[in-house]
């Protein structure tokens, strides 16, 4: 029971997939300029994630080794479509907001990248608590980074105005170098928070200071 | 030999097997969702592309498209589906280019809203219109409530101050979104307008008739008679605000019958009226140059009046020069 917890939660902050494992980068810094379109592109991925870890780990011994990154693709790409099409016909505005980065989900490394390193090598429950960590580390992360350059970018959070008119709003974060700005401060942050935390783990070149190495089979797997 | 029929199975086979079958299926995932989302999405899309009328005629609970009118100046007309009334979108021609308006007619023939769509006017001019300016507001207020038709400077129409040819754009616009409703509400005749000739040979076809003969002119860009020979055109290059062509077709006498000027290198509409029939038919019946040098030049077009001037008489002259040389 307890490797079940460790594998929810390790998304969240010893594995975050965007702070972290730094996948996922291209649509965190393009749709993190507010945090309600942070919050759908992190469901979105989280929805296709979960269900692409479930199927591909169901099917782990089916798919032969020679097709596999075919047959993850035709998956993760169906998923991501049928996202597509219930999100421009059920949330209009999410649609407009999410863009070109939506289909996209398709070549999110995150997804690739559990199926990959965690889904094609262990059982469907933990393929499935694997998609739900890393779908809500991603999420939080999204969701934190789009709230605090809104903030910055706008004076609000969610369209809510917090910061008064009389402050001079910091446009630049709403832009692609503010996007990079808060991406180095958030890392910075969790790197502190683990140093704190005394689970500072020490990273070096190579399979050693790989931050996936928990999920690897081992030494010349991660190429 | 088991061994090797078992190897070629699992590296060759099963790999093909296992993606077909995974396409397979998750084709039919797609097309499931794809039937159930689609007729919704197209809905949505319908629901935007109607946005505009929705907003001109704020009764109406869905649109469809009204086909085979014949009105001029009119790219869609659609009618509301609980008979609140008619929506147009009518093209005026502006300053630079096509002026799209959104017009809202009731039943009555009352406007029930005008809106207007992004142009490529002159910035602060005529694209006050559409970029929040609340001069294209009150433009749009002032044309709400009329029917018939309107005109500027009567009736409260008072247009954008400085943009009177995108407020004529939009004048046109409306009236013809007016005679379109006309047409498809109360069953009029359509409004249609004879598009002018555009080449020097629609020109000849129109003033001479069908198989006109080419002659020859000294001095002139071109020249052809009539298949009776009862008719001469002249056609000569003159300067306008641009180079343009003026052809003028002459009886036997000498009398203009016909005039047509090339208007395409001149300004779109300063330059341009100078081509339309308002203008060109006051040099019809005249037969010296005194006479032509007599007829107004059009209000802000004087280059291109003038232009049309100097090439009918040059016409003039060159007929004279055929018919002493004949």
């Amino acid at each position: 029971m307890n490797s079940k917890v460790k594998t929810l939660t390790n998304g969240l902050l010893k594995e975050n997939p965007v702070l972290r494992l730094v996948l996922g980068t291209c649509p965190t810094l393009a749709v993190t300029t507010a945090a309600s379109s942070g919050l759908g592109m992190g469901i979105a991925a989280t929805f296709v994630l979960i269900c692409s870890n479930i199927v591909i780990s169901a099917l782990r011994k089916v798919i032969p080794d020679k097709v596999r990154l075919p047959a993850y693709i035709t998956i993760i790409a169906t998923f991501v479509t049928i996202v597509q099409m219930l999100v421009k016909a059920f949330f209009k505005d999410l649609d407009t907001a999410l863009g070109v980065y939506l289909p996209l989900i398709v070549v999110n490394c995150i997804i690739l990248g559990r199926a990959e390193m965690f889904a094609s090598k262990n059982k469907v429950v933990d393929s499935a608590l694997d998609g739900v960590g890393m779908g809500l580390g991603f999420t939080l992360t999204l969701v934190l980074m789009g709230s605090f350059r809104e903030l910055i970018s706008k004076g609000s959070i969610f369209g809510l105005m917090i910061l008064p008119e009389s402050l001079d709003r910091f446009t630049l974060m709403g832009s692609a170098p503010g996007g990079f700005f808060t991406f180095g401060l958030f890392m910075a942050i969790v790197v502190w928070i683990e140093i704190k935390t005394n689970n500072r783990i020490k990273r070096s070149i190579g399979c050693e200071g790989c931050p996936s190495k928990g999920a690897c089979a081992g030494k010349g797997e991660c190429e | 030999m088991a061994n090797k029929k078992n190897n070629n199975y699992e590296n060759v086979v099963k790999p093909i097997v296992v993606l077909v079958v995974i396409c397979l299926i998750t084709s039919t995932l797609l097309a499931v969702t794809n039937y159930f989302t689609a007729p919704i999405i197209k809905a949505q899309e319908q629901q935007a592309a109607y946005a505009a009328y929705f907003e001109v005629l704020p009764g109406a609970d869905n649109f469809t498209s009204v086909e085979g009118f014949a009105t001029t100046g009119v790219e869609e007309a659609v009618k509301a589906d609980n008979g609140t009334g008619y929506a147009f979108k009518a093209i005026g021609k502006g300053f630079g280019g096509d002026v799209p308006v959104i017009v809202g007619v009731d039943m009555n023939g009352v406007i029930t809203g005008v809106s207007f769509m992004q142009n490529s006017e002159t910035s602060g001019f005529g694209a006050r219109l559409w970029d929040g300016s609340a001069d294209g507001a009150t433009f749009a207020a002032e044309l709400t409530g009329k029917s018939g038709s309107v005109a500027l400077g009567s009736d409260g129409v008072n247009g954008l101050s400085g943009a009177t040819v995108s407020s004529t754009a939009v004048v046109n616009a409306v009236n013809s979104a007016l005679s379109c409703f006309a047409e498809v509400a109360l069953g009029q005749e359509a409004a249609v307008e004879v598009a002018a000739p555009a080449t020097l040979d629609e020109a000849v076809t129109a003033l001479l008739g069908e198989g006109a003969a080419e002659a020859s002119a000294e001095g002139a860009v071109a020249a052809y008679t009539s298949a009776d020979g009862a008719l001469t055109l002249v056609a000569v290059e003159a300067e306008g605000f641009a180079p343009m062509t003026v052809a003028v077709s002459f009886d036997a006498e000498g009398v203009v019958a016909g005039l047509w000027v090339d208007v395409s290198g001149q300004t779109q509409g300063i330059g341009t009226p100078v081509g339309e029939a308002a203008y060109t038919d006051q040099f019809v019946g005249l037969s010296d140059a005194a006479a032509v040098d007599g007829v107004d030049a059009l209000a802000g077009a004087t280059l291109s009046s003038n232009g049309v001037k100097t090439g009918v008489a040059a016409c003039m002259e060159i007929f004279q020069t055929m018919k002493g040389g004949n």
